[in-house]
């Protein structure tokens, strides 16, 4: 890997130098000649997807004759009187944000919908650094599209920030603008959700694979970057890494790209298994909020729902992988900040407070998509096949493999099913006949569970 | 495993404990009469609450089973404290009538004035734990007296650090030497030792209570598990894993689980006790990251990447066929990160209220075991004679050099030449390798030592 290249007290041209050969050397490696701009584009504007366009934004965007940095959104989208008011303090409240609005003459339009004499837009704000799903973190200014087609259509790099629920409506819409393209994007997916598919077998959807469906991309030039996901957080500076996932040829090159003082990319070749297992943490994470809240930030009991939960998701592991191990780090990494802190916890923990309810469907203003909904059903619903049986290790019979998930059950029935209310889960956690997580874990290791046709392999 | 218990049985809790004990008596050889001696030896808070459910359980069988907890007498309870657990006691009022109704609460009102001094054995009695002020116990009966308190027990507990395991026990010894049935000792300690002579290897306290006393390890075992003392007295659910011989495990892990405390039982002693200690170690640096990146989560994924792929390095070392980090060993990983003893020992260092200079024994926290553990890992990996391959320079190095996270708090915590801010530092270097890549180092190269755990080569599956 690289040496370090932030010196203590570097001079601004010593930085520029070294962040200006990253782009030189990326947009070379797309072919991209003098006065020909590089063109990345965002789509769709939740957190993490404006987070990340910020940031670019922010590293590259001053080399104004070399890069051009783009987010697409859909237009129409208004914010509400009590989210404009919010957004007045937050303005208020930051001299820098402040400061930078009265320059740009952009600011009197928040004091109006303030007063509600005016509704503003999603789009709107975003020009001006403001994501609806994050008001409380401004962004730098940035270059919004709210037409797909314009967006798209020349773009080298496009960054899919939308929920997986909309991946492959976003995509087909995009391919229709590709038909006649020459040169073959690169596309990195931010999405976290997955669909299971029961026809012919049973095997799972990545959104990867949904935009090479709709594109005609191929998977070599689609790439999955996961990791903890605190947008606001990492926007601030907090210290975060990442993996990104793909095909040897671009995945160095962006990891390299992408790299910052605070925010570490380091690269791996298993895109499938990285991104189905990002989706599979959600699940977990809608769970450790319910325990926290329903416990009081009980530690001990966080831990033991840990304890459970991981050696559930490692179950699993070895059933979408020949070499689960592998995944240890990552893995837990990134399910403990999940766990910890994220939108599918938070949403777990209203639930149990009462404050939200399954009826009020998976989208929930200002916070976007919570993924780990749809990823319960599609997990269950592959896992209860009885074409992917497994023996039970004490039954001394056949039984699909959510049998032996006992947390995946229940949320399946919390959230999907809706037959029980949230406080159940602790009963997963207090029956004193489950299984030692160790028993599940040894059982996955001592058998040949890899079932390779679940990620659709050969 | 048993069922689980009926909703609304009221008596089925207690007959199903009088049943547990006496399964457990009949192991042990009493007979009508006899009573089950049970003594915790230290009365921390972990030990403290683990009598204290033991007599909850089990106390009202008073022909049965007598429950008792030694510790060291004179040790005076300060002003600030008693006025504190002044207040606890009139915030709380089962336990304000019950020292009314036992004519034992005058003397706190005295204290709370400064009229009177309360020592830690006295306030025992009544179930105030020194380290765990805020919790109320049920009444214990306390020993001050060593000899008195264990020449006849069944059944001890060792609820002292690790590093006054060794001398407690050895005066234990000495009291044990005419003893005819040899008795079982659950050691709840986890703090570790390194021995660099002959060999390098761990010493555990489970070894240097065997060493001290002479019972044959088939009847000591040691019990791990998340363990936020205060939080498993007040019923959070809990689950813990008691590890050792065959012959006592289960029947031990039955007797000890109750409705919100499960206990499970494992054969592998001294990995779970060894890894006990290694937590403690990367629990310091935790509270540290925490504490300077203010409770950041994205940090401490880094931090718990990161020090999780040292610790399954560690265990590669150690154990032929480790468990996989993922399991038992996550669960009281990931609460001791988040919480406990060690961890807050970590924020405090980096927040500046506590220093390295007041030593790691805290008034109102116990023993900081993390702090020892550091020094002992350190210098056992540092041995030129466990040499490991590393993976650029293609070079011998001592396993130490890839574990930059236990080198980093070595230089804070025990040679005390850098500052709680490296923690940050070791965790941002950009050149530090993908956590991933030392795991699959582990899991490739041959790394068991067996000597590192005292073992000899023939016995390494035993």
């Amino acid at each position: 890997m690289v040496g370090s290249v932030h010196v203590n007290g570097s001079v601004h041209g010593g930085n520029g130098t070294a962040t200006e050969e990253r782009l030189d050397e990326l947009r070379r490696l797309l072919g991209k000649s003098e006065g020909d701009l590089l063109k990345i584009v965002s789509v769709g504007a939740g957190a993490w997807g404006s987070v990340f366009a910020a940031l670019l934004q922010d590293a590259y965007g001053h080399f104004r004759d070399k890069v051009q940095i783009r987010i697409w959104r859909r237009p129409g989208r208004t914010v509400d009187r009590s989210t404009a008011e919010h957004l007045f303090e937050v303005i208020n409240s930051r001299e820098d944000v402040l400061r930078r609005l009265i320059r740009r003459c952009a600011y009197l339009k928040y004091v109006e919908a303030r007063l509600g004499d005016r509704t503003l837009y999603a789009d709107e704000i975003l020009k001006d650094g403001f994501c609806l799903n994050m008001i409380e973190t401004p962004l730098c200014p940035l270059k919004v599209v709210t037409n797909l087609q314009e967006a798209v259509w020349d773009a080298d790099i496009v960054v899919n920030g939308v929920p997986s629920t909309e991946t492959r409506e976003v995509f087909d819409e995009i391919s229709e603008y590709w038909k006649e393209r020459i040169s073959v994007p690169v596309i990195i997916s931010l999405a976290k959700g997955i669909e299971a598919s029961l026809d012919p077998i049973p095997r799972i959807i990545t959104p990867t694979q949904m935009i090479s469906s709709a594109t005609g991309v191929p998977t070599e030039n689609i790439l999955y970057l996961g990791g903890p996901n605190i947008a606001s957080e990492i926007y601030n500076k907090e210290y975060a890494n990442a993996r990104i996932c793909g095909s040897n040829k671009w995945r160095k090159p962006l990891a390299k790209f992408l790299r910052q003082p605070h925010f570490i990319v380091w690269d791996n070749s298993d895109l499938v298994t990285h991104e189905v297992m990002g989706g599979l943490k959600n699940v977990y994470a809608i769970g450790a909020g319910m325990v926290a809240a329903l416990t009081n930030e009980s530690a001990t009991s966080k831990s033991v729902y840990f304890a459970h939960c991981t050696s559930e998701m490692i179950f699993i592991t070895h059933l979408l992988t020949e070499q689960p191990e592998k995944l240890a780090g990552p893995l837990l990494a990134d399910t403990y900040v999940t766990l910890l802190k994220g939108r599918n916890a938070w949403y777990g923990q209203m639930l149990a407070k009462g404050e939200l309810s399954p009826d009020m469907g998976d989208s929930i203003k200002g916070k976007g998509m919570i993924q780990g909904i749809s990823a319960v059903g599609a997990f269950f619903e592959l896992l209860s096949q009885p074409s992917l049986s497994v023996q039970h290790p004490e039954e001394n019979k056949q039984v699909a493999p959510a049998e032996l998930c006992p947390i995946l059950k229940r949320l399946y029935r919390i959230l999907i099913k809706r037959e029980l209310p949230a406080r159940d889960i602790l009963q997963a956690l207090r029956d004193e006949t489950m299984n030692d997580p160790r028993e599940r874990i040894e059982m996955a290791q001592s058998h040949a569970f890899y079932r390779p046709s679940l990620l659709g392999k050969p | 495993m048993v069922g689980s218990y009926a909703n609304g049985g009221g008596a089925a809790p207690a007959a199903v404990a009088a049943e547990k004990l006496d399964e457990l008596r009949l192991l042990l050889g009493k007979s009508d009469g006899d009573t089950l001696r049970v003594v915790g030896v230290g009365a921390g808070a972990w030990g403290s609450v683990f009598c204290a459910l033991l007599q909850d359980a089990y106390g009202r069988h008073r022909d049965r089973v007598q429950v008792r907890v030694w510790r060291r007498a004179g040790r005076a309870v300060d002003r600030a404290d008693a006025e504190r657990l002044f207040e606890v006691i009139n915030s709380r009022e089962d336990v304000l009538r019950r020292l009314i109704r036992r004519c034992a609460y005058l003397k706190y009102v005295e204290a709370r004035l400064g009229d009177r001094t309360l020592h830690a054995d006295e306030i025992l009695r009544d179930g105030f734990c020194l380290n765990m002020l805020d919790t109320p116990l049920c009444p214990l009966k306390v020993v001050t007296n060593l000899q008195e308190a264990v020449w006849d027990a069944d059944i001890v507990i060792n609820g002292l650090p690790s590093t006054e395991t060794r001398e407690v026990f050895g005066e234990i010894g000495r009291y044990w030497k005419e003893r005819i049935s040899q008795p079982l000792i659950i050691s709840l300690a986890k703090g570790i030792e390194a021995s660099l002579d002959p060999v390098p290897r761990i010493i555990t306290p489970t070894q240097m209570i065997s060493n001290a006393t002479g019972v044959p390890l088939e009847n000591i075992l040691y019990l791990g598990g998340p363990n936020i003392a205060s939080e498993i007295y007040n019923k959070e659910y809990a689950n813990a894993r008691i590890c050792g011989a065959d012959k006592w495990r289960k029947h031990l892990a039955n007797f000890l689980r109750q409705p919100h405390f499960i206990v499970w039982d494992n054969s592998d002693l001294i990995t779970h006790e060894v890894m006990g200690g290694l937590k403690n170690v990367y629990a310091i640096g935790a509270g540290m990251v925490a504490a300077l990146t203010n409770e950041s989560a994205t940090s401490k994924s880094v931090y718990f990447s990161l020090c999780t792929s040292e610790m399954i390095y560690i265990t590669h070392l150690l154990a032929p066929e480790p468990e996989k980090l993922a399991g038992p060993l996550l669960a009281d990983t990931y609460v001791t990160l988040l919480k406990g003893r060690n961890a807050w020992y970590g924020q405090k260092l980096a927040k500046g209220e506590l220093t390295l200079e007041m030593g790691d024994s805290i008034k109102g926290k116990g023993t900081i075991q993390g702090v020892s553990a550091v020094n002992a890992f350190y210098e056992l990996l540092s041995q030129g004679s466990l040499s490991v391959m590393h993976p650029e320079t293609k070079k011998a190095v001592a396993p130490v050099e890839l574990c930059p996270i236990l080198k980093t708090l070595y230089k804070i915590l025990i040679k005390r030449e850098l500052t709680t801010n490296s923690i940050l530092q070791a965790i941002r270097d950009e050149s530090m390798y993908d956590p991933r890549e030392r795991i699959e180092m582990a899991q490739r190269q041959s790394l068991y030592r067996p000597s590192l755990l005292g073992l000899p080569k023939a016995d390494a599956k035993a």
